[in-house]
């Protein structure tokens, strides 16, 4: 598969605080990318570093071009949402689409006011006087409209309630997604957004802890849910993360043998968060 | 420089900054229009003392054509309509100063640069048209205001010398032939770009703070300037130097004196060009290395002042 964004020995540091740590991730058109990690671990730096927002270490290509040498070639072919707050209260929607029409040589205005017929937002209408679901909305509009072959989103729904939220993915997928683009998206919100996911990549402290398709997790990780008279033979296998609940204990194994496990309970296959918390839990014992 | 994306960017610039531009010079226009109606309907109007000092003004005017001195005729003209221009170019100023020190502050403030930094439109660009908004488009709305009052006035002028000339056999038609109307505000509009360039320096350091500051762009505007200020002046003080620097340095570039203004004036005999003059005789070297070095660095902190 064609690379989009390659990243290669990616560092920075804010003073002597070390934010970015030999990051490398190569992703590829037709993936939906999910970098996850806790607060503070480093997802929005990395993700200004590609956008070429802030000086970096290291190497990034997006699309041939360097973030910072040649951003604004590079940003024809990339879109970007950071999170809701951003439009301008200012702006009007109607000047809104005309100076993306204006400035952008792959805005489809045609586009971006089907889309916007869909909500009850106006031409008319300031994004001061929008709620915070209909400024998501505007801004994913603005950004459909481009045909991006990146688009990168970081913690684009936060704030917004779980229907604003699912229908955001949901437009994202139907109005946006092709087998040519690739999305990079950052969220805390993992389980909502793990059905879209292609790859994840797990971030912490600034460095990649895990990175691969979600289709190679489910296959690497188990979840087993263990009885009380099994727990001490569960513990020889070092589970990454233990969790015990009304007498029940569930353990999360990674790369084990699954007849193995299938003595020990009930195995199933883990969730993204189950596998976040067990990655991170891992890291930091 | 793609003239297409500079339109549309300082459209945007006009479209954020629109309550401002367009209330302040409506206000002051309403101001010259509604304080002389508001004065006559208050005090009513002494028709025939009016007539007399019109008539007075008339006989004036007519000797001073009949003298051949036309050029008196459109300096009368050219110093009532600078009477007129310089509340609009003063307050044009002070809106102007408001825009530089915000205008790459409130984007930071608000979180939009993020978006706007999204958008394949370069800092460079951004900095240019924000330059060329606060320096050329915000003056240039303000003279054109004020040349609306005066062509608004000249029309009154003209239905009030139609009334003299029939009802009063009171002319007033040579002085609108001799007056230089139409050169009279052409050497006001002249000007335009000259004060843009003098002013250049201080421009780019609004630009500067603005970009710079993370609160209170206009203390970081003024206070540096301060403490430079004071610093010199104590240590020219216990080290008995002979003047400040820097305290000369904005004096003297910023500081139009009575006896420059005199000095050209009888240079240049006019005073209409003499005040193009002036304002082209400030500027010098100073313009160009101070306004390079500060927009460099308005552009440098656009670039690279991390924002997240």
């Amino acid at each position: 598969m064609e690379s989009l964004i390659s990243i290669s020995n990616l560092n920075k540091s804010y003073g002597s605080k070390k934010v970015l740590s030999g990051v490398n991730l190569s992703l590829s058109a037709g993936q939906i990318v999910g970098l996850v990690g806790p607060n503070g671990a480093g997802k929005t730096t990395c993700l200004q570093s590609i956008l070429g927002l802030t000086d970096f270490e290291g190497d990034i290509s997006v699309l041939g071009h360097h973030p910072r040498k040649d951003r604004v070639n590079m940003l024809n072919d990339v879109a970007y949402i950071s999170d809701v707050a951003i439009l301008p209260k200012w702006l009007k929607v109607s000047q809104a689409l005309s100076y993306m029409q204006d400035i952008h040589p792959n805005f489809d205005l045609e586009k971006a006011e089907e889309f916007l017929a869909k909500t009850n937002i106006a031409h008319n209408d300031k994004v001061k006087a929008l709620s915070k679901g209909m400024v998501a909305q505007l801004h994913l509009a603005l950004i459909l409209a481009i045909d991006a072959k990146v688009l990168i989103l970081d913690e684009p729904t936060l704030g917004l309630d779980i229907l604003t939220r699912r229908q955001f993915y949901t437009h994202l997928l139907e109005d946006f997604y092709t087998e040519e683009k690739c999305i990079v998206v950052t969220t805390h919100q993992i389980e909502e957004i793990e059905h879209i996911l292609t790859d994840v990549a797990f971030i912490q402290q600034g460095k990649i802890v895990l990175a691969q398709s979600t289709d190679d997790i489910k296959a690497r990780f188990n979840l087993v849910a263990v009885t009380s008279e099994q727990i001490p033979q569960a513990d020889e296998l070092q589970p990454l993360f233990k969790n015990s609940m009304m007498g029940l204990t569930t353990m999360l194994f990674d790369n084990q043998d699954k007849e193995t496990l299938q003595g020990l309970g009930k195995v199933s296959v883990p969730s993204l968060a189950d596998v976040f918390v067990g990655v991170m839990n891992k890291e930091t014992c | 420089m793609n003239t297409a994306i500079m339109k549309a960017s300082i459209k945007k610039e006009l479209w954020e900054f629109n309550g401002m531009l367009k209330w302040v010079p409506i206000t002051l226009a309403g101001v010259f229009i509604f304080i002389p109606l508001l004065s006559v309907l208050l005090n009513g109007i002494n028709m025939q003392a009016v007539l007399h000092e019109v008539g007075h003004i008339a006989e004036e005017l007519e000797r001073l054509t009949q003298m051949q001195q036309t050029d008196r005729l459109s300096e009368i003209f050219f110093v009532s309509a600078m009477a007129l221009f310089t509340p609009f170019i003063a307050i044009g100023f002070i809106v102007q100063v408001y825009y530089f020190i915000t205008c790459l502050f409130d984007e930071r403030r608000d979180q939009s640069v993020m978006f706007w930094r999204s958008l394949p439109v370069s800092d460079g660009m951004t900095i240019a048209s924000k330059l060329l908004t606060g320096a050329i488009v915000i003056p240039v709305i303000f003279f054109g205001a004020a040349t609306l009052l005066m062509l608004l006035m000249l029309v009154l002028a003209f239905a009030v010398s139609v009334i003299l000339s029939v009802g009063y056999d009171i002319s007033l038609w040579s002085w609108f032939a001799n007056a230089g109307i139409i050169s009279g505000i052409g050497y006001i509009w002249l000007s335009l770009v000259p004060i843009a360039v003098w002013l250049l320096p201080l421009y780019s350091w609004l630009m500067l703070a603005s970009v710079y500051a993370n609160k209170a762009p206009f203390l970081w505007a003024v206070l540096p300037i301060v403490a430079l200020l004071v610093i010199e002046a104590i240590v020219v003080h216990y080290l008995n130097i002979s003047q400040p620097f820097f305290g000369h340095f904005i004096a003297d570039y910023f500081s139009i004196t009575p006896d420059h203004m005199a000095e050209l004036a009888i240079e240049q005999e006019k005073s209409r060009s003499a005040a193009l003059g002036i304002l082209i005789a400030q500027i010098d070297y100073r313009t160009v290395l101070v306004s390079a070095g500060l927009l460099f660095g308005a552009y440098w902190f656009r670039v690279n002042k991390s924002e997240a």
